[in-house]
């Protein structure tokens, strides 16, 4: 193996991870209120949206394979680079606050009830500095280790719940319209960007094999839409449509229901563990992307890297005191990095072209 | 670098420590049935605590009751916590009583309270008091001694059907409709039927014989005595026809006669129109048609009133092989 380069499973368990994200951040709850148990649909044609557009945007992946995407903005923009770069930095902190902010609401509900949100975020920023200070090929590493345990704690959860199962409350499914399904699935399709982003800013040349990166994503995009299709299968029908569109977090609550022989119970704080995986690769990559920014903007500060990384952290510790974003906030930061994407894809085309 | 470290290493033991809010097992005060009642001061809150204490070498269980009134629930339960030694710990809670007044006023602020609450789980099971609830939480009656009281009678007699608040919501979120087993304490626990709930209000109550009836049409007997019919084993079945429902009910009971055939299919009948007369769908009827017929089903034009219902009760007689006669 390759020292300095990340094999092509490592890259698809980032880019799942990424896009697993959406458990917590736009959540069932969201799809199932929409469109009710149609949203299993919502999320099949939300697949094929996400494919389509992997398909359609791929050429930014492929231009200047050496470079960052935030290198490729500067080559393809020279002029107006620093517009893109304030929009990316602006989208990138507010995500921060958001994801952080998500976090430790998350952390601190079901959880640590009596711990105050600062000590719940520090230990979790002084985990984030220390993947921060290896190199970025370590990041991927870790994400292979941890699939691992995230495919264990779902093969578990699956077996708990199944015999719960009442299939019966999936019926009746296309009761809600064609235009619910289509509006569930674009709200589905919108978790897309943020982790393309991310994942598309690595350079081509970082895979240790000269693999497909369009495969890698398909099967990412195919693997996760999987695991949600049969999670979600699974809420609806262990609660039902009714109580899932009642919690902001119907997973949890399913979780509550597994026993094991009715010995093993109260397992969803052990299996909530998997749900930090969701929180921790976003933040993990999104200051690393930010920190990468920075010292575009900053070349000469290369040294002060350490210190970029602390100041970040510090901002998001105090940011987490004093705001609070609502879940649309995230949607229109994923909406704009959508219109991002396409329009740098398009400017490749073009240029090409030329 | 290594000051990095050094230092990330020894912030991270501060945190090795364990949470700084954690509660010894023994100061927990594990609720094991609360009550919530509604006077004119307001709600009236019981919990028994059980709590295990080790006398002589052996570990001997004891049992304390708490209780506490205020304006709001939250107060109430405020007033709980003055109250208690112990930290109060609601997530073990196995059975909610509630009185027949504060369903009728105040239901809907005891879900939306229990709802929020972190350490509440979903899986406690709710009964209907009828009897004073102070009397009923002096005699320290256990959870366990209402639920085995509503299993056993649910699986040997029909005459009950126990639900946990996962299940009470769910009906409530579907037609505002459902139920709650209705318990009565005269110097001991008694099944008293169902007790109805309509838009979070007690509607009316089932006797045990109708809750029969009920647990036949939803397909929930084990085993039941109907007036003089033993009954060992009931399948229903529904079937669905545009607005009509076929109950095909097969039953293996003790005798077959057909008198008791007939008494069977007119009571369950009339069990059923009366309550559709009502407006009151007592076993969910049109949210069964609508997750039955998948793309024929109009659920503005299907009205409960619409419903035909049709039996057709199958009863077999099965050989009692220890049937004794006295030769007159």
């Amino acid at each position: 193996m390759k020292k300095n380069k990340i094999t092509s499973f490592q890259y698809f368990t980032v880019f799942f991870f990424l896009l697993n994200a959406f458990i917590p951040m736009i959540g069932f709850h969201r799809l199932t209120m929409i469109s009710k148990q149609d949203a299993l649909f919502s999320i099949l044609l939300g697949i094929g949206f996400m494919i389509l557009f992997v398909l359609l945007i791929q050429n930014i992946y492929h231009y200047l394979p050496n470079q960052t995407i935030i290198e490729k903005i500067k080559i393809l923009f020279p002029k107006s680079y620093l517009i893109f770069y304030l929009c990316i930095f602006l989208c990138i902190v507010s995500l921060l606050f958001f994801v952080t902010n998500e976090f430790t609401g998350f952390v601190h509900f079901y959880l640590l009830p009596q711990l105050d949100s600062f000590w719940i975020t520090l230990p979790f920023l002084l985990l984030l500095f220390y993947f921060l200070q290896k190199p970025k090929e370590s990041m991927f590493r870790t994400a292979e280790i941890c699939f691992y345990l995230y495919l264990f704690f779902f093969i578990i959860s699956v077996l708990g719940i199944l015999p719960q199962s009442n299939f019966l409350k999936i019926k009746p499914l296309f009761s809600t319209g064609v235009r619910s399904i289509m509006e569930s699935a674009f709200l589905f399709f919108l978790s897309l960007p943020l982790p393309f982003f991310l994942i598309s800013y690595f350079p081509k040349n970082l895979l240790q094999e000269k693999t497909n990166g369009k495969k890698t994503w398909i099967q990412a995009i195919f693997w996760n839409g999987l695991y949600l299709f049969v999670t979600l299968f699974l809420i609806l029908s262990s609660i039902g449509i009714h109580l899932a569109n009642l919690y902001k977090n119907p997973l949890m609550i399913t979780y509550q229901k597994i026993s094991f022989l009715n010995i093993l119970e109260r397992v969803e704080t052990t299996l909530s563990f998997s749900y930090i995986l969701l929180y921790l690769f976003p933040l993990i990559f999104l200051i690393y992307v930010l920190k990468e920014l920075i010292l575009q903007l900053f070349p000469k500060q290369e040294k002060k890297k350490n210190l970029i990384v602390i100041l970040i952290l510090l901002t998001i510790l105090l940011g987490n005191q004093f705001f609070t974003f609502r879940f649309d906030f995230y949607t229109i930061i994923n909406l704009f990095l959508f219109f991002i994407l396409l329009f740098l894809s398009m400017n490749i085309h073009l240029k090409k072209e030329e | 670098m290594k000051k990095y470290k050094i230092l990330i290493l020894f912030v991270s033991f501060l945190f090795l420590t364990g949470c700084s809010s954690y509660t010894e097992l023994n100061e927990l005060g594990i609720v094991d049935t609360l009550g919530i009642d509604y006077t004119e001061k307001g709600y009236h809150l019981y919990i028994n605590i059980t709590e295990g204490n080790q006398e002589d070498g052996t570990l001997k269980k004891d049992s304390i009751t708490y209780d506490a009134e205020s304006k709001t629930i939250q107060q109430a339960f405020h007033q709980l916590y003055l109250k208690s030694n112990k930290k109060i710990y609601l997530s073990h809670m196995n059975t909610l009583l509630l009185s027949e007044k504060v369903i009728n006023q105040h239901l809907k602020d005891v879900i939306t309270y229990l709802l929020n609450q972190r350490d509440i789980r979903n899986n406690f099971h709710l009964i209907q008091m009828e009897s004073d609830m102070k009397e009923v939480f002096s005699k320290e009656i256990e959870a366990k001694d209402f639920n085995e009281l509503i299993k056993m009678n649910e699986q040997y007699m029909g005459t009950t059907k126990s639900i946990t608040f996962e299940q009470f919501l769910e009906e409530l979120l579907i037609d505002q409709n459902t139920y709650l087993p209705l318990v009565k304490y005269k110097q001991e626990l008694e099944i008293q039927g169902l007790s109805l709930i309509k838009d979070f209000k007690v509607f009316d109550v089932l006797s045990p014989n109708d809750t029969i009836l009920l647990n036949i049409l939803n397909n929930n007997i084990h085993q039941s005595i109907y007036h003089d019919t033993t009954i060992y084993k009931n399948q229903t079945v529904l079937e669905y026809q545009k607005n009509q429902v076929t109950f095909h009910i097969q039953m293996e009971v003790n005798d077959k006669d057909t008198s008791e055939k007939k008494q069977l299919e007119e009571d369950l009948k009339e069990l059923l129109t009366s309550y559709q007369e009502q407006g009151y769908d007592l076993i969910k009827l049109v949210y069964q048609m609508k997750q039955n017929h998948l793309f024929s089903f109009n659920e503005d034009k299907i009205l409960l009133n619409n419903i035909h219902l049709k039996f057709q009760i199958h009863m077999n007689a099965i050989d009692n092989y220890l049937e004794r006669s006295l030769p007159l």
